[in-house]
């Protein structure tokens, strides 16, 4: 109160014309020049459950009943299996493509668990956790990863770019960080038509670095918009380590700096993360007004499968990680509570591991898209230019058949490439 | 149902892998997930495991060899599986972490995998069989550096005793660039081409006055008039009449091409090594035409700057190894052309006219290989013999000139 009493009064020296000029609160006047460190702003990491799964001294645990922990847990372990899955399948050459999840399942899955589903969400893309939480099934995964008839992107984006309407899903864009002043737009548009709901956003500590990152949240704080950015602060951008990506203390004091309510959790701390989630999202529609969380966690596997991270980190750090796995926490908190069994736990990832390999059998049979979803979608009625390059491309695949699989007859679910013949 | 698994694009426009190492043998029974092979792409090492439970029956490629993008990587026989345990519910239903490799931190020797460094300076260690493990990385956290493995080939052994010191060492290198598409290129032809080597001499003493008459005429600073565009001129009169020699054979050995154009290929040995730039269209040049086309290609090719497009296409080869030294050879033949021809040096040798006297003519010996499953020697003879009519009595070239 002291400040911005302090503040009225100061402001109430200036003339209207005057306010124009860029004004920092003001705290009262000092005769001693000393700098202001980063350092002088301390964030504690929010901590409920300790590594063997029980609560620490003096934390209090969130409200949480049995079905939303399982859901949570459910979900958090369904993305393993599917992460682990994925990569073999990859490497088999059946989908071009993957990004895991996995070591932050925690923190995506604790998070959006606060959320309720009217709720936007606008991620990144290692967030696939997010969207199991709302219910995407595995074949619509599949559809996806396979670009298939029935994936919902009608197999104009790489694989792992979801989105889906009905579960208020943002499709993945690929440029990093433009998420995020879609989110603070989209959240303003929320408070405008009074719908009391929110939008959470979620990217890396790599994508905020962007530009997009420094204006969304400006923008978000200014205006007052209802958006929670979850950052995932997992050490590396791609390979880039966090000490060669900022110098600041991680990413929250960012969010302070914008004058955002800013939390930063143990991200492999499911109750922590869940908490966070809750609260934040209260904060957000209650007072209308941005919030950050930054969950402190890993990535466990590769960047995508094109990456190799033993060219950038070494075995020593990945070991001390895995020893921290948010879902082996999170299992032994649910054995504590007497919620779950190792036999339950072993029933449902053989359940899971068969769900998704029968589902990536029978999706991967089905055709191609259709060629047309090329230029629909974006103009009422496809231009002429955009009609004219599409009856060149259907010339061009009648020209070289050998080389694209026609749609219905299509294998595999992919277009195969021709091979190319290099000198 | 036997089935061949096609090696995938793991990394986002790959178009080549190399084997590390082999999780199989052929005849093994493998399940559906198991682990078959590692690769290495230019990005990452990466494992890849079996589509399908069955049985191995072919393995395409050795440990250490490219083995190429959409093209078959192993065989298997899928409805070849008796193993006794059940196939599908199976292995590790604990979740377990089977995302990262959970190798113990205490370290293999000659495991390179875990050591900080890029799969560039993994596969430089492998080349050299080093345990990078050993070398102490100069990069951040101790991250192996391409120099520091460089550095640590070119290091001395140490001394055994101290009389010892000045001792000569063993000096190993990398074989790379056109070192090493030069080496799989020639293992290739010899290993697919039957090849049968030809020799015969050929008395040049004629062509070589023609040569210092027109090297006076039509030489400058710019090029030089050597034998060469005489000898390429007469071997594309000759290949007018004996077209087989400027043909090719396709992969499978199914069909004959017999080019049109005679792009007569020369060994030069260039700064980064061997090279085999063509002169294209020798049949439309004149012969200061192709004088002017060997100096330009073969002051590329010394200063290691040449284009593709002029290391292409060519139909037959020359190799001027006399220049250097020695009266015959037995050369590779520089695939998919069938045949080359190595010159001697030109020696002034004693040679009986068609009087009976002896005098001093100027012989060249040129050996010619041949892939014997589209010549013969008798055909290779023939030819040879109307070539060495060209350049015994050159003034027969101007009659058939077009």
């Amino acid at each position: 109160m002291t400040s911005h009493a302090n503040l009225d009064a100061y402001e109430n020296n200036y003339n209207s014309f005057q306010r124009g000029i860029v004004m920092a609160k003001f705290n009262g006047t000092t005769g001693t020049l000393r700098f202001t460190e980063s350092t002088d702003l301390s964030i504690p990491v929010l901590s409920i459950l300790n590594s063997e799964g029980e609560l620490r001294k003096g934390a209090r645990s969130p409200v949480i009943d049995k079905d939303t922990a399982l859901k949570i847990y459910r979900a958090m372990t369904y993305i393993r299996v599917l992460d682990e899955r994925m990569i073999s399948a990859q490497r088999q050459g059946r989908l071009s493509f993957y990004l895991t999840c996995a070591g932050e399942e925690a923190a995506v899955v604790g998070s959006i668990a606060g959320f309720t589903d009217r709720d936007m969400v606008m991620a990144q893309y290692r967030e696939q956790a997010a969207l199991r939480y709302r219910g995407f099934t595995s074949e619509q995964f599949m559809n996806q990863l396979l670009s298939n008839d029935l994936d919902l992107g009608k197999g104009r984006q790489m694989p792992v770019h979801y989105g889906s309407r009905a579960l208020n899903y943002m499709t993945i864009s690929s440029p990093l960080a433009t998420q995020i002043p879609q989110a603070a737009g989209y959240a303003y548009g929320q408070k405008l038509s009074g719908n009391d709901a929110c939008t959470v956003c979620y990217f890396g500590d790599g994508a905020a670095s962007e530009g997009d990152f420094h204006a969304g949240l400006n923008m978000a704080a200014v205006l007052n918009c209802p958006v929670v950015f979850v950052v995932r602060n997992n050490g590396y951008a791609i390979s880039t380590p966090s000490s060669e990506q900022f110098a600041g203390d991680g990413i929250a004091p960012r969010g302070i700096g914008y004058g955002i309510k800013t939390i930063r959790v143990d991200g492999n701390d499911i109750l922590a993360v869940y908490a966070a989630g809750v609260a934040a999202r209260k904060l957000a529609v209650d007072t209308s007004a941005p919030v950050m969380i930054e969950t402190m966690s890993y990535r466990l596997g590769a960047h995508s499968t094109s990456d190799d991270p033993t060219s950038y980190r070494n075995a020593e750090e990945e070991q001390l990680w895995a020893e921290k796995d948010p879902i082996l926490r999170m299992r032994k908190w649910l054995f504590g509570k007497g919620w779950w069994s190792d036999q339950q736990d072993h029933q449902l990832i053989t359940n899971y591991k068969k769900e998704i390999l029968d589902a990536l059998k029978s999706q991967e049979k089905r055709s191609a898209p259709s060629l047309n979803g090329l230029i629909t979608d974006v103009y009422q009625t496809p231009p002429q230019h955009l009609q004219q390059q599409y009856a060149e491309l259907q010339q061009h695949i009648d020209k070289y058949p050998d080389h694209y699989l026609a749609n219905p007859d299509k294998t595999n679910g992919t277009y195969q490439s021709a091979s190319v013949q290099l000198p | 149902m036997k089935t061949d698994f096609i090696l995938p694009d793991i990394g986002e426009g790959i178009i080549e892998c190399e084997v590390i190492e082999w999780k199989v043998k052929e005849g093994d029974l493998i399940k559906e997930d198991q682990i078959v092979v590692d690769v290495s792409t230019d990005k990452a090492i990466v494992e890849i495991p079996s589509m399908h439970s069955g049985r191995v029956t072919k393995l395409y490629y050795g440990a250490g060899d490219i083995a190429k993008v959409h093209s078959p990587l192993y065989a298997i026989d899928i409805n070849d599986v008796q193993t006794s345990e059940p196939v599908s519910e199976e292995t590790k239903p604990d979740l377990k972490l089977e995302l990262v490799k959970q190798q113990p931190i205490a370290k293999d020797p000659l495991d390179n995998t875990k050591v900080l460094t890029t799969p560039a300076v993994r596969k430089l260690a492998r080349q050299n069989d080093l345990d990078l493990s050993k070398i102490s990385g100069s990069g951040k956290r101790g991250r192996v550096l391409k120099e520091d493995v460089l550095r640590h080939l070119d290091k001395p052994l140490a001394p055994i005793g101290p009389t010892l010191v000045a001792v000569v060492q063993d000096r190993r290198e990398p074989i790379v660039g056109v070192r090493k598409i030069m080496a799989r290129h020639l293992s290739d032809s010899v290993s697919s081409i039957p090849h049968f080597t030809f020799v015969d001499e050929i008395d040049v003493t004629e062509l070589i006055k023609l040569r210092a008459s027109l090297k006076v005429r039509y030489g400058n600073d710019d090029f030089k008039i050597t034998l060469m565009p005489l000898l390429m001129k007469a071997l594309s009169l000759s290949l007018l009449a004996f077209p087989i020699i400027n043909s090719r054979v396709d992969s499978d050995f199914s069909e004959l091409t017999y080019l049109a154009s005679h792009n007569i290929g020369m060994a030069v040995d260039g700064k980064t090594g061997l090279l085999v730039p063509n002169v294209k269209d020798v049949q439309q040049r004149s012969i200061v035409e192709i004088a002017q086309e060997i100096g330009r290609l073969t002051g590329a090719a010394r200063s290691g700057i040449i284009s593709p497009a002029d290391l292409k296409g060519g139909t037959l080869t020359v190799s001027n190894i006399g220049a250097i030294g020695g009266i015959s050879a037995a050369p590779i033949i520089n695939k998919p052309e069938v045949a080359i021809v190595a010159l001697g040096k030109i020696q002034g040798l004693p040679r009986f006219d068609s009087n009976g006297q002896l005098v001093e003519r100027q012989i060249m010996t040129v050996s010619w290989s041949g892939d014997h499953r589209v010549i013969d020697g008798a055909t290779i003879a023939r030819f040879n013999n109307h070539w060495k009519a060209y350049l015994e009595t050159p003034d027969t070239m101007m009659a058939n000139m077009i």
